[in-house]
């Protein structure tokens, strides 16, 4: 790894399908790196560089777009940790500020990025956002040299053939954070991993089979036992839940319900992804009952004898269904 | 202030491409204006001009704003999300139709920040027909910020087959006229409104059954209220043919176009009945319960929330003309059943089809609970 390179660094971010405007990305400053986003995982968190990778293996790693609430969340604190590096100068994202923004919004704060972070966008953002500095503006003036990163504006008008992206290799390393289920045979000895978890760097070569099954390479059935099993954990968490809600006063007990219906939600939308390969209707029914007995909760706020009530009606819901 | 866009779909049959007067106090019109009211939106309804006037507006719904596009096309809207985008946080679509899915792709390039409800208000039969599992519905589905049913059988059955999450946010009913459960005395009426005489309403049963038991319940009368169709009419010259002694008992009112006046119906009847042969979830029910109706319904979709599991109505078969004849006799001369029956109803309205809570919950899902 080049080291001065890699201190002067600029990291691009995209997710989804925006790689397509990373490809065009013609970096006219040296010393720059490019990070680039799919689907994102908190327990991977890899990041590939991928000077020597083919065309065909690029597009393999992006041909999929779909983009969880879990995945945001991962990608969000990837990129807060990222922040934090010294070396790195900025972050730039590319686009589709809003799937994210919420969740940096919420977790920048945290990491004190202090500018480091920049978005591109030609649309406005919702809410405030007070770490994170908005460019507006449409056009190629990006290519200025005399522009800096945290200013730079890009946009998806100029669509690019991906060997411009394969040069940008010359100026740089050029990184990926990439899922668990990505692709890695296609790039093999040239992957550097970066585990966001335990800020560590380790070369594929040197991953053992342990590791690599942690990172990247378990079944589709693997995944989706855990995503159960989280799921039900969760559930299972009702009983406490509410005894903590009883116990609770004020803002507290809102804030309990929010912080609980919220992972709800998110689980919620893990079961959406998963439900191709999940024909268990039933989980899917008990979480809707959960989730809306608790938000009735919360909206409600109402008397303990209210919500013990409530509490049997759920709990025989479940049983029944 | 944040906007909220709620645009009628295009070649929609029941509402022709824009809103009516009516309908801005059915959900369709009650989401966006209490997500002004309560929530300090600007709340627009955009779709063809279907009346001459929309008194409703500044009657009911003040602050609630039309804009009205120059033709029911595709491009109309595409071009009305162009000039609006900036403003359009919030898109509040009505119905699963796929005439949405461009709108929703041209929204969401616009303004991938922006928020998208999406009310199915479907009923299961519906439901089946929509190509779920194709990867262009599935991405007008993924695209939607809360995509609800209007009913807990539609939730369970679509959730069991879409790949997205599906909220329960019912048609509810905002109470304008400060109705209260009993405010006046009731009377012995059953009561339907709607489309008197469409197909899907199938009056029919409703006269038929009450022929078959009105010698039996002398003091009862019935009323329907709605526009009655043309072709009906010929069925009821022959009803009344066959059963002159229902004339003075049977009224047909016709449409009852100022909301107060209709209100007082509600009040007036003990009973609600609907003998729908498919619904989703039919505004006139929140409407009823909160006047303390016991409902009788068709099994449609929606029945169990209706009757809230049987606690304030009772059910019976679509298209069964002898089990609602039944039900007629037996809840007829228990004045206890009913009493007590509406009082619940009153509660089921509360709880479950008070509008205010049903934009609570929304503007939950939309947004967390920072500013509830």
């Amino acid at each position: 790894m080049n080291n001065i390179k890699y201190q002067n660094g600029i990291f691009f971010l995209a997710e989804g399908n925006q790689y397509k405007s990373l490809l065009n990305v013609r970096l006219p400053i040296a010393n720059k790196s490019c990070v680039s986003s799919h689907q994102f995982s908190e327990k991977s968190g890899v990041i590939y560089p991928l000077e020597k990778m083919t065309t065909d293996a690029l597009k393999k790693i992006f041909q999929n777009t779909v983009t969880s609430f879990a995945e945001m969340i991962a990608y969000s604190r990837i990129v807060a940790r990222l922040l934090t590096k010294p070396q790195i100068h900025s972050v730039l994202q590319i686009g589709n500020w809003s799937a994210f923004g919420e969740c940096l919004s919420a977790i920048l704060p945290h990491f004190n990025p202090q500018n480091k972070f920049c978005c591109m966008t030609s649309l406005r953002p919702v809410g405030k956002i007070p770490t994170v500095n908005f460019i507006f503006n449409e056009g190629s003036d990006y290519l200025l040299p005399e522009n800096k990163f945290d200013s730079v504006v890009f946009t998806e008008k100029v669509l690019p053939p991906p060997e411009v992206f394969l040069s940008v290799k010359d100026y740089g390393r050029i990184y990926f954070i990439a899922e668990e289920s990505t692709p890695i045979d296609e790039i093999k000895s040239n992957a550097i991993i970066y585990n966001v978890e335990n800020d560590t760097a380790l070369v594929e070569t040197e991953m053992t089979p342990q590791l690599r099954e942690k990172f990247y390479l378990r079944t589709p059935q693997g995944q989706l036992n855990e995503k159960i099993s989280a799921i039900r954990q969760l559930v299972n968490q009702v009983p406490i839940i509410l005894r903590q809600y009883k116990s609770s006063t004020g803002k507290n007990k809102k804030s309990l319900l929010d912080k609980y219906i919220a992972e709800l939600i998110r689980a919620e939308k893990v079961l959406a992804e998963i439900f191709p390969m999940l024909r268990d209707a039933d989980i899917k029914f008990n979480f809707n009952l959960l989730k809306e007995f608790l938000i009735d909760l919360r909206l409600d706020n109402g008397s303990p004898a209210q919500i013990e009530s409530r509490y049997k009606i759920l709990a025989q819901s479940l049983t029944n269904t | 202030m944040q906007g909220a866009y709620t645009i009628a779909s295009t070649g929609n049959p029941e509402i022709g491409g824009g809103w009516n007067n009516q309908q801005l106090l059915k959900d369709c019109g009650l989401v966006p204006y209490l997500l002004h009211k309560n929530y300090g939106f600007r709340s627009v309804m955009v779709g063809i001009k279907n009346d001459e006037s929309y008194p409703y507006l500044d009657k009911y719904v003040c602050g609630l704003e039309m804009d009205f596009l120059p033709e029911d096309t595709e491009k109309a809207r595409i071009n009305y999300i162009k000039e609006h985008a900036a403003d359009m946080d919030l898109l509040i679509l009505y119905g699963a139709y796929p005439a949405y899915i461009p709108l929703v792709k041209f929204y969401k390039t616009l303004r991938p920040d922006g928020k998208i409800y999406l009310a199915t208000d479907m009923n299961i039969a519906w439901a089946d027909r929509i190509p779920h599992e194709s990867q262009i519905y599935k991405n007008f589905l993924q695209s939607c910020d809360v995509v609800a049913a209007s009913c807990r059988a539609t939730q369970k059955y679509i959730s069991t087959k879409w790949s997205v999450p599906v909220d329960l946010l019912r048609n509810g009913w905002y109470n304008f006229f400060n109705v209260k459960f009993n405010d006046v005395p009731k009377e012995n009426i059953i009561l339907t409104v709607g489309r008197i005489g469409s197909q899907q309403k199938q009056n029919h049963i409703l006269l038929e059954a009450f022929a078959k038991v009105a010698n039996k319940l002398p003091d009862w009368n019935l009323r329907l209220v709605g526009g009655v169709d043309k072709n009906f009419k010929t069925y009821t010259e022959k009803y009344f043919a066959q059963n002159p002694n229902l004339r003075s008992r049977v009224t047909f009112t016709g449409l009852i176009a100022d909301k107060a006046t209709l209100i007082e119906e509600y009040k007036r009847a003990k009973i609600f009945c609907l003998t729908s042969n498919f619904e989703g979830a039919p505004n006139v029910i929140a409407e009823a319960l909160f006047s303390g109706d016991y409902i009788i319904t068709s099994a449609v979709d929606a029945a169990d929330d209706m009757t809230d599991s049987g606690n304030c109505g009772k059910i019976f078969p679509i298209g069964n003309v002898n089990a609602l004849a039944e039900i007629f006799a037996e809840v007829c001369r228990d004045d206890k059943l009913l009493k007590n029956g509406g009082r619940l109803a009153a509660a089921n309205a509360a709880k479950n089809f008070d509008e205010n809570k049903i934009v609570a919950k929304l503007y939950y899902l939309l947004y967390g609970g920072d500013n509830t």
